[in-house]
């Protein structure tokens, strides 16, 4: 399969929110995903995790869950392939995400509650297909974390801070969120006592990640940029 | 056959439309003998075939019927119309979804989401027909003027996002004019467009849908979102989220143009496109009346509605679901508790702010005292004779310098 764009990623970024085919380097205009770079050539899309900053590596148009400025605000899409994931084994749980502070104060909350949570400061999809559960120690201006929907399509229990901007995923239907560190670790808890019950949470969740599929979303993404598309300006 | 819908009252909504749309085919068309009650009106005489709940507060109801077979209209997954601050509200209708009953849905994906969710249950698709004598009348795309912009949806409800399709029309470069149509004015007065209207009747909305040129529906939650098929019929595009049930009919580019969850300026874009090219709102338009071809009209799909009902009755009656009663109670016990500890924990920080407010409080009641102390003292001393001698000749001192 080619892909309506050609990408420039990280292996790990790209395992999470590539577009479908390998490697990612389709006919389409260019997509980077968050500094990737490649030579001097301006990406037609820069599509950072975060809110933009000064220092950002130039593209001709910039996306971002949140922030100034933007020609279009979403999270990343996901992987097609981890629509394909087999179902979580075991109950590992991952905490990840661009806030070092808040992901220490739930790995500490965690250990004084006797709660076994792993650290990791880049997700990518072997270690989310290793794990059951992610909490997200991020959300750029209060938006749900770029890399998200990556843990939906892969059925996986996703935990993040409370959203200001959800990009229609609902609390309690498709994820859960955390006000306080313990209340995330409440929520690992409940998920590790009652894996069954939260059953329905993934099944939401997949179903919610289904319109950021990355094929779905890149495609679109080509168009809007093709002469005549929706290019607008930035 | 006898049946009857449960309504939770006479109040216009989209989806006591759809059941009495269906309770009006039954009766002329198929000969069934058809009731519209609400939970208000007094106790039932004679036996349903079919009783037919409409909203999950009417579920309970059903019981209280006596009735051979019991079915949940599922027009919504309704614990999605609240939020993490309606707990009950939530369990209360989830919990619906686990009686000994069958489920007609309104779409495809209800249907699947509820196998997946239900091991076994039976659940028919009925998608609710469109007056096609009403909504009909192919209509010519304007080639030129501002952007006629159809806003639909009820503004007092979060999740319907009319606030975010009108800040999206009001950051269009293009010139457009914006009309809001809800079905109640509640709330619609403070929302920032060229025009309201509410409470139109089927051939008004006919009409205001031939006069537009293009609808936005920005919801966040449907079953289906019947607005905008029924705009199909009249050649109407539309802008929409990919909201659960856009894909029963929205195609990007074909008929519609999908938009993301939250995107202003990707909306506004999408808006400004359709204002600027009139050969792709045209394109559109085509596609919308395709659609529109395909789509059950009222009579075809009372017409499958009855066969479901024929085929419903001759099954044996649902059993419920434990399992899934389980698991639904375990579920919001496990996000209730999470809340409350939350609460807990946030009362505490509360109490320990309460105790340092009201210590600083006797602190500074202690202050005033000793301060009063302290100006009486002062003034004790100020009125002793030492102190007035001692001043009298300090100024007397003062005054010799001077000469």
């Amino acid at each position: 399969m080619s892909s309506p764009v050609s990408l420039l990623a990280a292996p790990a970024d790209a395992s999470l929110a590539g577009a479908p085919g390998s490697p990612n380097r389709g006919d389409g205009p260019v997509v980077a995903l968050a500094d990737a770079a490649d030579g001097p050539a301006l990406p037609a899309v820069r599509w950072l995790g975060r809110a933009p900053s000064a220092d950002d590596p130039p593209a001709e148009r910039l996306m971002a869950p949140a922030g100034d400025g933007l020609w279009r605000a979403a999270p990343w899409p996901a992987a097609d392939a981890l629509f394909e994931l087999d179902a979580a084994v075991g109950s590992r749980c991952l905490v990840a995400g661009a806030d070092p502070e808040l992901r220490e104060a739930v790995v500490e909350r965690a250990a004084a509650r006797g709660a076994a949570l792993e650290q990791v400061e880049q997700l990518d999809a072997g270690r989310l297909a290793g794990a059951a559960c992610v909490v997200f120690a991020d959300s750029p201006s209060g938006a749900l974390p770029a890399r998200a929907f990556a843990v939906l399509a892969a059925r996986r229990v996703l935990i993040v801070p409370r959203l200001e901007t959800a990009f229609g995923l609902e609390d309690g239907l498709d994820h859960v969120q955390f006000a306080a560190p313990d209340e995330a670790v409440t929520l690992v808890e409940a998920y590790r006592r009652t894996p069954e019950a939260f059953a329905r949470i993934t099944a939401w969740g997949r179903l919610k990640a289904e319109a950021q599929r990355a094929s779905v979303v890149y495609g679109r993404l080509a168009e809007d940029l093709r002469p005549h598309g929706l290019a607008g300006r930035t | 056959m006898k049946i009857c819908f449960l309504l939770p009252d006479l109040s216009p909504s989209g989806g006591a439309a759809v059941a009495a749309a269906h309770a009006g085919g039954l009766q002329r068309d198929h000969g069934v003998e058809t009731e519209l009650r609400t939970l208000d009106d007094g106790e039932a005489r004679g036996r349903y075939d079919v009783a037919i709940a409409t909203w999950w507060q009417t579920v309970p109801a059903l019981w209280q019927l006596d009735a051979a077979r019991r079915a949940v209209l599922l027009q919504s997954f309704e614990q999605r119309f609240y939020d993490r601050d309606a707990p009950f509200e939530r369990l209360s209708a989830e919990s619906t979804l686990a009686m000994a009953v069958d489920f007609i849905g309104v779409a495809a994906w209800m249907r699947d989401v509820l196998s997946e969710l239900r091991d076994g249950a039976r659940c028919w698709v009925v998608r609710p027909g469109i007056d096609k004598e009403c909504f009909t009348a192919p209509r010519d795309v304007r080639r030129e003027g501002p952007l006629r912009v159809l806003i639909e949806g009820q503004p007092s409800l979060p999740f319907k996002g009319v606030e975010d399709a009108v800040q999206a029309v009001r950051a269009m470069r293009e010139p457009a004019h914006s009309t809001l149509v809800a079905l109640d004015g509640a709330a619609a007065d403070d929302v920032d467009v060229d025009r309201v209207l509410t409470g139109l009747d089927r051939d008004a909305m006919a009409a205001l849908y031939r006069d537009s040129d293009v609808l936005i529906k920005l919801s966040r939650v449907e079953g289906l979102g019947l607005a905008p098929i029924e705009a199909f019929h009249t050649g109407l595009p539309c802008v929409v989220t990919p909201f659960t049930g856009h894909e029963e009919y929205a195609r990007h580019r074909e008929n519609a143009l999908v938009v993301g969850f939250d995107d202003r300026a990707g909306t506004s874009a999408a808006l400004d496109l359709l204002a600027s090219d009139r050969d792709l709102l045209a394109q559109l338009s085509s596609g919308a009346r395709a659609t529109a071809a395909s789509w059950p009209s009222s009579a075809e799909s009372t017409r499958l509605l009855h066969e479901v009902l024929l085929e419903l009755t001759a099954a044996a009656p649902a059993r419920a679901d434990d399992a899934l009663l389980a698991r639904t109670l375990a579920l919001h016990a496990d996000l209730g508790r999470g809340r409350i500890q939350q609460a807990a924990s946030t009362e505490r920080a509360l109490t320990v702010a309460q105790d340092l407010v009201h210590e600083l409080s006797l602190s500074r009641e202690d202050c005033r005292d000793m301060l009063e102390d302290a100006r009486a003292e002062l003034d004790r001393i100020q009125g002793s004779v030492p102190y007035r001698l001692g001043r009298a000749a300090k100024q007397a001192g003062r005054a010799l310098r001077r000469r």
